[in-house]
């Protein structure tokens, strides 16, 4: 376990500078003859030439060693920072190799710096999903849990959920004490606040996935109306197209695109792209399918043309999710002869442009829906199984609430016990010996 | 003399190790210092409570003596929480302190195949790293193949009152002074704890008539499943306590001596309990509180002399006085026995093994306050264990050990022996996770079957619990097979018995399990139960409304077995478990422990420990199946 690994730990051939990091047992004497040197100083940024097995100079770098365990993986590290780019990086990665090195796994510092205790489960997965992470926004999201504050946020919560149980342990194991005579209806009063408070991080969790995963976007209106302009305006924003990827329904492509610090998705253009815009057969079954799926809805109307049924199926759809989902309405073709009735349209106060020229205006809508969902300061839950955790917790504490009116008190200590648990399943394990602590912290108890 | 097993103190940890032993066929020595106070009750006046009744009924049910005694001694039965949930009901008795020490004394002296002796213990005889008997003051020396040392507040005991300091054991009593050397020379790790006990009243100078007076319970229940009952109830004759309080004025005294206070001048350095706070400790952390309520509690049948219930102290005789007469009803009282404070050594409990033998020292057990535990009922029941476990220990059979979903003394024990304790450590019900399992009602069908097959239940009262089970489970079957369907002449029956209509299809656990279906409910919903008595019903009630929560933790009882059951591959690499300390890895290292659940039991591997040798268990075993794979391929 305790052999040594490398990798080049910043992304592949971007930036101007590269790390390479090595961590284990034997971290120190690789480096030492890496850079054929006798002695590293502790946190201290050397200057080294670095050398390969054939002894030829690679590059000069700032390496420096940290001393286990205070390194990040809690085994000894070492960090060469070189010049950036993908030949040097290789060079001296290569070198460690030869020096004795195994390459690291994908995340095995992580796994590493989790099993020394060095971070908690939390910090582990959001280091897990940065190194995937594809936005500003995400990478932002999970720095701030790296920083441990969602591990601070289930602390809050797991304590103010020891401190309701304690308060009915308190009148079980303390029926003869002189307690205060409100103590049910405080516990209540603060399981109802820990209660709303978790109902909207799960929410506001579900609702910013788009900052994490991307922000899906999708493009409806009838044929030929100038969905495909607009996405081409998209596609060629800053010409950063990321990828195609498979689509998560049917046999669509989604493509990804940055805008700002945030990913798009565009859902199904797949029909826009293929048919294009004269013989296009969008239905109304995949607009719906499309809206279902998005975070972000860009429905596009002919201004030029009378509103016709087919229109007013998409409105009508629109209509429906008007809570749910962000909008961007647009009635295109400013350009022609106006005979669209645009009254019916003003609950999404449509922006009436031409998209081939103005189509940047657009973007910068769109932009502004998905900075808005940045400046939240809501924690957000990175994982499924941290989504999952705190809706057990919920669950619990829901169940726990109608026998806490009942004086059934073990069976709401059952519940909240459960409810602790979910909650502290996120970080660390629960331990009874806390709850009585709490115990005695609150109350004047014993004879 | 040789013994088979020696028990060195006669509390009541000593009374039920020595009981135990010798009613297991083993000739048995009880040493005492005094043999006068065997089974004395140095603190309260009381047996039981929450938790602690719990504890009392699982030792009654394998065969301990503490319930019958309590029960012939015992001046008043309460169940406390009997509005709540019966699983957190828990009974108590006041006890007239005297006679349960005469009773004690004589079940002791009358038992076969166990000796009294009044000597003090000095010295461990040692052979090979194995006590093999006691050397008193007395310069006596007494052979034994296992040794018990429930030693209490005895070892190295000083008394706080005020400025006073005095080697003592007990208040007017020889402290041990000798035998922690013993303990110490052996290599266990020993600390010092305080605990501490209130001033007593001479009953005739207090007013009760301005308290408020707290009677027993109109029909009084027994701790022991071997008392009659019902005659019980009839003949008990009880005495009532009274509660009053403490006020302003009383807090200022003690506020203006708390620089007289050996608890805050630093005389004291043992740890205190929190749950078991002295007044003065009380007022100094709940500044706010305005009064602490105070539980006078009558010593003896004849109520000569109260026990001041919340009024533990060791500041100075005049302070005493002083705080006593600021209490309404007690404005003349007269202090016959001055309360004071004791600190004691104690050996931290990591030290031994479930089966409460030292790790260290070879047919060395300890029970009750040694092992930093308070209470009787701690005490008393690890000395039961301790007596059970010596005894099948030279029977060459394998020991009695509880688990945490089976008894309160499993929790017990195993928070001891896994946990260790800093304070003084109590017994309370929120201790035990499977707390729904474990009612004092049902002590006698969990744990009598042990209690027989050790010699200590006998063969009538085990086919009593037989009988019990059988019918309890038989009306539970009856519950469960019976359906009802929304019918008109059916919901008209529910009407009339004040209960919810139903509009589905629905079993009979799912109407008796709702709050409002009560016990006179029971037969007329289902008259074939009505075969069973009163008592039977009962328990079939509880039983089913517990039984959606009593299923869960049954699951969570069996997926933490089927962890804790893992195995340690032989030759396993400890040293490669990054995040265990040196001290870790050298104690995995020497135990080699089989399994999770034996690596749990070794003191200081905590249960995160466990968690992350089980991870790296799983990656080991992933590692040799790819690697199988690959030299198969």
């Amino acid at each position: 376990m305790n052999d040594t690994i490398t990798a080049v730990a910043t992304a592949y051939g971007v930036g101007s500078i590269a790390i390479i990091r090595l961590s284990g047992d034997n971290a120190l004497s690789i480096a030492k003859t890496v850079a054929k040197r006798e002695a590293f100083n502790v946190r201290y940024a050397h200057l080294t030439p670095l050398y390969n097995a054939k002894d030829e100079l690679i590059d000069e770098a700032i390496s420096i060693y940290f001393q286990g365990p205070h390194s990040f993986t809690g085994e000894d590290v070492v960090e060469f920072q070189c010049h950036g780019g993908v030949v040097v990086a290789q060079a001296i990665l290569k070198a460690t190799l030869e020096a004795g090195a195994r390459l690291a796994e994908p995340g095995e510092f992580s796994k590493r710096a989790f099993m020394n205790g060095r971070i908690d489960l939390t910090e582990a997965e959001a280091i897990a999903q940065l190194i995937e992470a594809k936005s500003e926004d995400a990478a932002k999201i999970l720095a701030k849990q790296m920083k441990g504050s969602l591990r601070e946020y289930v602390e809050e919560v797991r304590d103010q959920l020891l401190y309701a149980l304690a308060y009915s342990e308190v009148t079980i194991d303390y029926a003869e004490e002189d307690l205060p005579q409100d103590l049910i209806e405080q516990i209540q009063a603060r399981l109802s606040e820990i209660s709303i408070n978790l109902q909207r991080t799960l929410q506001a969790s579900e609702s910013r996935q788009g900052l994490m995963q991307g922000f899906k976007v999708s493009l409806i209106g009838k044929p030929n109306v100038g969905k495909s302009s607009l996405l081409n305006a998209l596609l060629h924003y800053n010409r950063a197209i990321v990828s195609e990827i498979a689509g998560t329904t049917r046999d669509t492509i989604e493509e990804e695109v940055k805008i700002g610090s945030h990913m798009i998705r565009i859902v199904d253009t797949a029909g826009i792209r293929e048919a294009g815009d004269e013989i296009e057969r969008i239905g109304i079954e995949r607009s719906i399918e499309a809206v279902e799926e998005s975070d972000i809805v860009i429905a596009i109307f002919d201004g030029s043309r009378v509103l016709d049924d087919e229109d007013r199926k998409i409105i009508e759809l629109m209509n429906a999710h008007k809570e749910d989902r962000e909008f961007i309405c647009v009635i295109n073709k400013q350009d022609l002869e106006q005979r669209f009735d645009r009254a019916v349209l003003e609950p999404f106060s449509p922006r009436a442009l031409s998209v081939k020229e103005n189509g940047s205006e657009l973007i910068s809508d769109l932009k502004a829906i998905m900075d808005r969902q940045n400046v939240s300061d809501e924690m957000m839950l990175i994982s499924t199984r941290q989504i999952e955790a705190v809706r057990n917790t919920l669950v619990e504490i829901n169940e726990a609430i109608e026998p806490l009116g009942d004086q059934d008190l073990e069976i709401f200590s059952f519940h909240m016990n459960q409810a602790i648990h979910a909650m502290a399943s996120i970080t660390r394990p629960f331990d009874n010996d806390e709850m009585l602590d709490k115990m005695f912290g609150s109350f004047c108890l014993g004879k | 003399m040789n013994y088979d097993v020696i028990v060195v103190g006669g509390g009541h940890a000593g009374i039920e190790a020595s009981l135990a032993s010798a009613r297991m066929g083993h000739k048995t020595l009880l040493v005492s210092m005094l043999a006068e106070n065997v089974g004395a009750t140095s603190c309260n006046p009381a047996v039981g409570g929450l938790a602690k009744g719990h504890l009392v009924r699982e030792l009654d049910a394998l065969g301990g003596e503490m319930g019958l005694i309590t029960d012939e001694a015992g001046i008043q039965f309460r169940i406390l929480n009997n509005t709540k949930g019966p699983a957190v009901r828990g009974t108590r008795a006041q006890i007239d302190m005297d006679q349960y020490r005469v009773i004690a004394r004589n079940i002791v002296l009358n038992t076969p195949n166990l000796e009294l002796i009044q000597e003090t213990v000095d010295d461990l005889l040692m052979e090979d790293g194995a006590v093999v008997g006691v050397r008193t003051d007395l310069l006596n020396e007494y052979g034994a193949k296992k040794v018990i040392l429930t030693t209490g507040t005895f070892l190295r005991g000083v008394v706080h009152i005020g400025e006073v300091k005095k080697e003592a054991g007990r208040f007017g009593e020889f402290a041990a002074n000798q035998l922690s050397i013993s303990l110490m020379d052996a290599g266990l790790t020993i600390g010092r704890l305080k605990t501490g006990t209130c001033p007593r009243i001479d009953s005739s100078t207090i007013d009760f008539s301005v308290m408020e007076e707290q009677p027993g319970d109109e029909l009084p229940t027994p701790f022991s499943f071997r008392t009659d009952r019902e005659k019980f109830k009839q003949d008990k004759k009880q005495l009532p306590c009274y509660i009053t309080y403490t006020n302003v004025s009383t807090h200022e005294i003690i506020e203006k001596n708390f620089y007289r206070a050996p608890l805050f001048t630093g005389q004291i350095e043992g740890v205190g309990p929190r749950y078991c706070p002295s007044i003065e400790d009380k007022i100094n952390r709940f500044r706010d509180k305005e009064r602490h309520h105070l539980f006078i509690e009558p010593q003896t049948m004849e109520n000569t002399e109260c026990y001041i219930n919340g009024m533990s102290t060791s500041l100075p005789p005049d302070v005493q006085q002083e705080i006593v007469h600021s209490i309404v009803g007690m404005e003349n009282a007269r202090i016959v026995r001055y309360g004071y404070a004791i600190e004691y050594d104690y050996v931290d409990p990591t030290e031994l093994t479930h089966s409460l033998e030292t790790k260290k020292v070879k047919n060395l057990y300890l029970a009750g306050q040694i092992n930093g535990t308070t209470g009787y009922e701690e005490a008393a029941a690890q000395g039961l264990m301790a007596g059970i476990n010596a005894a099948l220990s030279l029977e060459e059979k394998a020991p009695l050990i509880l688990g945490r979903d089976e008894a309160y003394i499993g929790v017990l024990i195993d928070d001891l022996v896994t946990k260790g304790t800093k304070e003084p450590y109590r017994m309370f019900t929120s201790r035990a996770e499977y707390r729904l399992l474990l009612r004092e009602e049902s002590a006698d069908m969990r744990l009598s079957k042990y209690g027989y097959a050790c010699g200590l239940i006998d063969e009538d009262t085990f086919e009593n619990v037989e009988k019990k089970i059988a019918q309890i489970r038989e009306g539970v079957e009856i519950i469960n097979a019976t359906d009802y369907t929304p019918n008109k002449e059916f919901i008209a029956f529910l009407e009339s018995i004040g209960e919810e209509r139903i509009s589905d299809k629905i079993n009979a656990q799912q109407i008796i399990s709702r709050k409002s279906f009560t016990l006179d409910k029971l037969t007329m919903l289902l008259p074939e139960l009505a075969k069973f008595d009163d008592y039977i019903q009962e328990q079939i009630l509880v039983e089913t409304k517990y039984a959606r929560y009593v299923e869960k933790q049954q699951e969570d009882i069996e997926k933490m077995k089927k962890n804790i059951h893992v195995k340690i591959p032989t030759g396993f690499d400890f040293a490669a478990v990054r995040g265990f300390s040196k001290e870790v890895i050298s104690k995995l290292e020497t135990f080699q422990p089989p399994t999770l659940q034996a690596a749990s039991q070794i003191s200081g591997i905590t249960p995160a420990a466990i968690e992350i040798l089980h991870i790296y268990i799983k990656m080991a075993e992933k590692k040799q199946q790819a690697g199988d794979l690959s030299s198969t391929n």
